[in-house]
């Protein structure tokens, strides 16, 4: 599915169904992996919401130098460090907030991640250091390549393999704990 | 959770939200920029006529002198100052001044600040400029950040900030000028040599020495190895550097490598590898930047997480010399930009996200000879003539 240029592209004609057809197809996989970097589904939601605000608003060049997919991930990035860096000191969360967390972000991943051995390997994901988290959606539920992972986390390609590796024996031990097997490991 | 729609919806009405605070910011960028201009025009115009006034009671004193009256009533020439015909063109009066009102000496009415005062008429008009297309940078309203208004620096009493003249703005002249220098806003021609790494980190200095990131057996962190033109290989530990990303890796002439890892979004860690002393320094902060001629390195070290309460951020240099520090909890945003001798510092201060203001601090003297309000000056660099 590659039909985000198109799409991309009618929006810059002035087609508003263009942006609508983008959020339809990236938005709850965009969550999920800025979710990584929030830890709240809350908050990876509004900055899912700022991504597409600033493709609206800026409208930035789409060069095609990699797949749609991936410079709408690096977007979204690009915009989860802004706020990281702009909020780092204020984040609070309450109990009750914590609660409606766990519950949206368990209906988000039943409606785009489906099977239960996905859903399960999410939440064991969440345990993990974020930038494992982002490394391992990123292949995994994302299907991205190193490559398109690399440019997305701009780091180098070879960054990227270490970094997945120590990712996925991380994941590998904690899954381990619960007794769980995952053959993509 | 939204569902695609409402997103959507959402979406596009906080775009035409953000649409509109553009177009207002830009309104009101343009009315400032009118009044800077109308206050800068009537300061001429009031120093002139003082000028006047004063060559005027010369002139007087002179005749007294010469008929040998003691009195010194010549104040009433000040008077005629309230008549001054600058001011009648800046309250918008068509007509010009009647010679009556002009001080002794000036038959004709004309001097350059009036006008200079006459030409910023339609700029003081804010009805016009309200009605001009934000989005024609050409319409000498203030568009771009190059002609946001001016506000007089504050943190140089001392040594009084003579502000550039308005029409600089429209000239791209100085910013500011103390009589011997004036300093300049360019945007950035000869920026910082950043070499894209390439898919094995090796870069490559002008003479074809290779730099590469290797790793260290056993350990997390990484070696930097160097292999000189003749194939003589060199390797320096990087020993308990760590960092998740690489955001810059390049040579510095033939004797310098210095790379930027990204280790949090509020902290990175640059190295400066020596290659004749096979040696390293490590520097922790934010905006690395050089002075032109690659001597001194000067970054931003910024306030500690999850600390205690608001602290301060500080523009230190390589031998951690303090030369600015923030009010606690304000923050120094976006970049660094210095001139090429590292005299001068531009840096962006934010106290929060409405209160953003660019400064340009002298690094000898380590005061702030100018100050500006609602600016952004990214990707430009400070020239001194």
């Amino acid at each position: 599915m590659d039909n985000g240029a198109s799409s991309y592209r009618r929006f810059l004609d002035g087609d508003e169904n263009g942006i609508v057809e983008i959020i339809r197809d990236y938005k709850d996989g965009l969550i999920l992996y800025l979710n990584g970097f929030t830890q709240n589904i809350h908050t990876a939601e509004d900055l899912m919401e700022d991504t597409f605000v600033r493709l609206v608003v800026k409208k930035p060049k789409f060069s095609a130098r990699h797949s749609f997919k991936t410079w709408l991930y690096t977007i979204g990035r690009n915009v989860a460090i802004d706020y990281l860096r702009h909020s780092a000191r204020t984040i609070l969360t309450s109990v009750e907030e914590l609660q409606n967390i766990e519950s949206d972000e368990a209906g988000l991943e039943q409606a785009y991640l489906r099977e239960e051995q996905k859903i399960m390997l999410h939440r064991t994901m969440n345990r993990l250091k974020s930038e494992y988290q982002q490394v391992l959606y990123l292949s995994f539920f994302e299907d991205f390549d190193n490559g398109q992972i690399a440019a997305v986390m701009k780091k180098s390609r070879r960054q990227i393999e270490n970094l997945m590796y120590r990712a996925k024996m991380s994941l590998k031990s904690e899954l381990d704990k619960e007794g769980f097997i995952y053959e993509g490991l | 959770m939204k569902d695609y729609r409402e997103v959507a919806e959402s979406v596009l009405r906080r775009s035409r939200k953000e649409a509109e605070k553009r177009r207002k910011r830009e309104r009101q960028l343009a009315v400032w920029t009118a009044s800077a201009a109308a206050a800068l025009a009537l300061a001429a115009v009031i120093g002139v006529g003082v000028m006047y006034g004063k060559s005027s009671r010369g002139a007087a004193d002179h005749e007294r002198e010469a008929q040998g009256s003691s009195s010194l009533s010549g104040n009433d020439n000040l008077s005629g100052n309230n008549d001054l015909p600058g001011n009648d063109n800046l309250l918008g009066n068509d007509h010009l001044p009647d010679s009556d009102n002009l001080p002794d000496g000036d038959p004709s009415g004309h001097s350059p600040a009036s006008d200079k005062a006459s030409g910023n008429r339609d700029a003081a008009g804010s009805e016009e400029i309200f009605e001009r297309d934000p989005s024609d940078s050409t319409n000498g309203a203030g568009n771009t950040a190059d002609s946001v208004s001016v506000t007089p620096g504050t943190a140089n009493e001392k040594n009084p900030i003579t502000k550039a003249p308005d029409t600089a703005k429209e000239d791209d002249g100085p910013i500011w000028s103390d009589g011997e220098k004036s300093i300049y806003l360019r945007k950035k021609t000869n920026g910082y040599p950043a070499q894209e790494p390439g898919p094995d980190s090796a870069v490559f200095s002008p003479s074809g020495k290779k730099a590469e990131l290797i790793p260290v057996e056993g350990w997390s962190f990484q070696a930097l190895k160097v292999t000189l033109e003749d194939g003589t290989e060199k390797e320096c530990k990087l020993t308990d550097v760590f960092f998740s990303s690489l955001n810059d890796f390049c040579w510095i002439g033939e004797e310098r490598v210095v790379l930027e890892g990204h280790r949090n979004p509020s902290l990175n860690v640059y190295i400066v590898y020596h290659l004749e002393q096979n040696s390293f320094e490590e520097y922790y902060g934010l905006f690395f930047t050089w002075d032109g001629n690659y001597d001194k390195l000067y970054y931003v070290q910024p306030a500690p997480h999850f600390g205690a309460g608001p602290a301060s951020e500080k523009i230190a240099d390589q031998e951690e010399t303090i030369y600015y520090k923030t009010e606690p909890g304000e923050r120094l945003v976006d970049t660094l930009i210095l001139d090429e001798k590292g005299e001068y510092i531009g840096f962006f201060v934010e106290a929060d996200e409405a209160k953003r203001s660019f400064a340009i601090l002298n690094c000898e003297t380590m005061e702030i000879l100018y100050e500006e309000r609602n600016v952004n000056y990214n990707d430009a660099e400070i020239i001194v003539e």
